[in-house]
């Protein structure tokens, strides 16, 4: 279960099932991410944006590795 | 009313319990290290990043008391990388060697790993999640903060240690506890006993149901008769247990998280806050930037967590043999986590010794990682944005007391300024 998003931002994946909900990712890219009902990562549907600096200090603070990156040129 | 009840607190009992520099702090934390931390820190990390020894050792300085009873080797880790990975590889390094304050707190999310410690996290999770910040900052923070601030604006000067930082926290959580203003001074103080470094074990232990015969009454009135507070939320929260069934947290659960909210929250960022302001008043041009320019406020928080960490040092045990920046780790071996050195590893940070709020953000570990990452790590930066943002709208020309001695950080195991004279206006 996973959800994506894409454009000028790196393709971003989220992986609700080993979120444990600190919010640490919506601290450093709160239009990226948020929590669900439950508790639980999701893509973020509200306005605005965060920068690629945002969003990768969110994937590198997850304390669970439940976001994961992809540069949309393959390298 | 809530003037009132703060101008009755006991002030030689606040200045005693949160004197960083004197006698009684000195007693419970071993707190009066007051040497070039960071560059004693960076000498370490570049004859390291690994080595054998508590981190007092590694600093050339002799094993504290505390160390003296460890049976176990100890190791101590200086780099971002190491102690980054050590957060996250919780099958290697458990937190087993934490259990150490079930005797005191019950048995509480510091000590627990894996799946138990998800279990019990989720109790507590939502109350302390970014979406409950609202209610906090509505509920506590802005009026305990204003109320504060009243006291001292049209003084002209203050201790901003005592009349500001030390208070806001402890009274945040004892607020939201619904813990009457008179008995929080003396629930502080219990907590301080319970958890302090060199008190004798009996005495932990009475300090411990000391506070619980203070915060039992508390809980059960709660259950029967909720308000908005926090242990009426945390009551009404339900426990998964092992085999996958939920049923509701028992009182001695709540009596458990209570305990460790209160040592965590009314002892950490009181001093964080104080590190802000001592940082920002001995760098008047950023205070300056920081005043104007209020999008600045959370750079200066982060940067004020990367740059000097309260709590500097955390604790693993390794669960099997391991390799840590080269060095030999034997299972049952104490890994202790410098946080501030990895805060300062010069590969992750430019110049990482210089306070600069204008430093690109990335993530620190001053929260620690992993899946213990800080529980109270929104509702710390929620106190401090609301502080620091009133202290600029209300002490204009905010400056260092000319007639006061420059005070200093201190601490080994608890760091912060010892005093904050400042004059203003």
């Amino acid at each position: 279960m996973t959800g994506t998003t894409g454009g000028e931002r790196p393709e971003v994946a989220v992986t609700p099932r080993t979120c444990v909900g600190t919010g640490v990712c919506a601290f450093y890219a709160p239009a990226t991410f948020e929590l669900d009902e439950r508790g639980r990562v999701r893509i973020a549907t509200g306005p605005g944006e965060d920068s690629a600096e945002d969003i990768g200090n969110a994937a590198e603070a997850c304390p669970t590795q439940s976001i994961t990156l992809s540069s949309t040129d393959e390298r | 009313m809530l003037l009132e009840e703060i101008s009755r607190l006991d002030p030689d009992k606040i200045r005693t319990l949160f004197d960083t520099g004197g006698e009684y702090r000195r007693a419970i934390s071993g707190g009066d290290y007051v040497e070039d931390f960071h560059t004693d820190l960076r000498r370490a990390r570049e004859s390291g990043p690994v080595h054998e020894g508590c981190v007092e050792e590694v600093l050339g300085l002799p094993r504290p008391e505390y160390a003296q009873r460890w049976t176990e080797p100890a190791f101590s880790a200086f780099d971002y990388a190491t102690v980054n990975a050590v957060f996250r590889d919780d099958e290697t390094f458990n937190s087993q060697i934490l259990r150490g304050t079930f005797a005191t707190f019950g048995p509480n999310i510091l000590g627990m790993d894996g799946a138990e410690h998800a279990r019990h996290r989720a109790v507590v999770q939502p109350s302390f999640g970014r979406a409950a910040m609202r209610w906090w900052t509505d509920r506590w923070i802005a009026g305990i903060t204003d109320t504060l601030l009243r006291r001292v604006e049209g003084r002209g000067r203050a201790e901003l240690n005592l009349d500001l930082c030390a208070l806001l926290p402890l009274l945040t959580i004892t607020g939201s506890f619904g813990v009457r203003m008179a008995e929080s001074l003396r629930l502080r103080e219990v907590i301080e006993r319970m958890i302090g470094a060199d008190v004798p074990r009996e005495d932990k232990l009475a300090a411990s149901a000391e506070a619980a015969d203070m915060l039992l009454p508390l809980i059960a009135h709660r259950r029967e008769n909720p308000r908005d507070d926090l242990i009426s939320r945390l009551v009404r929260e339900r426990v998964r247990d092992e085999d996958g069934t939920l049923r509701a947290v028992t009182d001695e659960e709540v009596l458990a998280f209570a305990r460790l909210i209160l040592t965590a929250g009314s002892g950490t960022t009181w001093r964080q806050l104080g590190i802000t302001l001592w940082a920002l008043l001995n760098n008047p041009d950023q205070l300056g930037a920081v005043r104007r320019d209020r999008s600045l406020v959370r750079a200066a928080i982060e940067e004020s967590l990367r740059w000097e960490v309260t709590d500097p040092t955390f604790f693993r045990m390794a669960t099997r043999d391991a390799l840590l920046g080269g060095v030999r780790i034997p299972a049952g071996s104490r890994v202790a986590l410098c946080l501030t050195a990895a805060n300062h590893d010069p590969s992750r940070w430019d110049a990482p010794d210089a306070f600069d709020v204008f430093r690109p953000l990335r993530p620190h570990l001053s929260f620690a990682g992993g899946p213990h990452v800080c529980l109270g790590m929104h509702l710390a930066r929620a106190e401090m944005t609301v502080a620091l943002n009133a202290i600029l709208d209300r002490l204009p020309d905010l400056r260092w007391d000319p007639d006061e001695p420059r005070p200093v950080l201190m601490g080994l195991q608890m760091r912060g300024p010892a005093r904050l004279p400042v004059v203003f206006g």
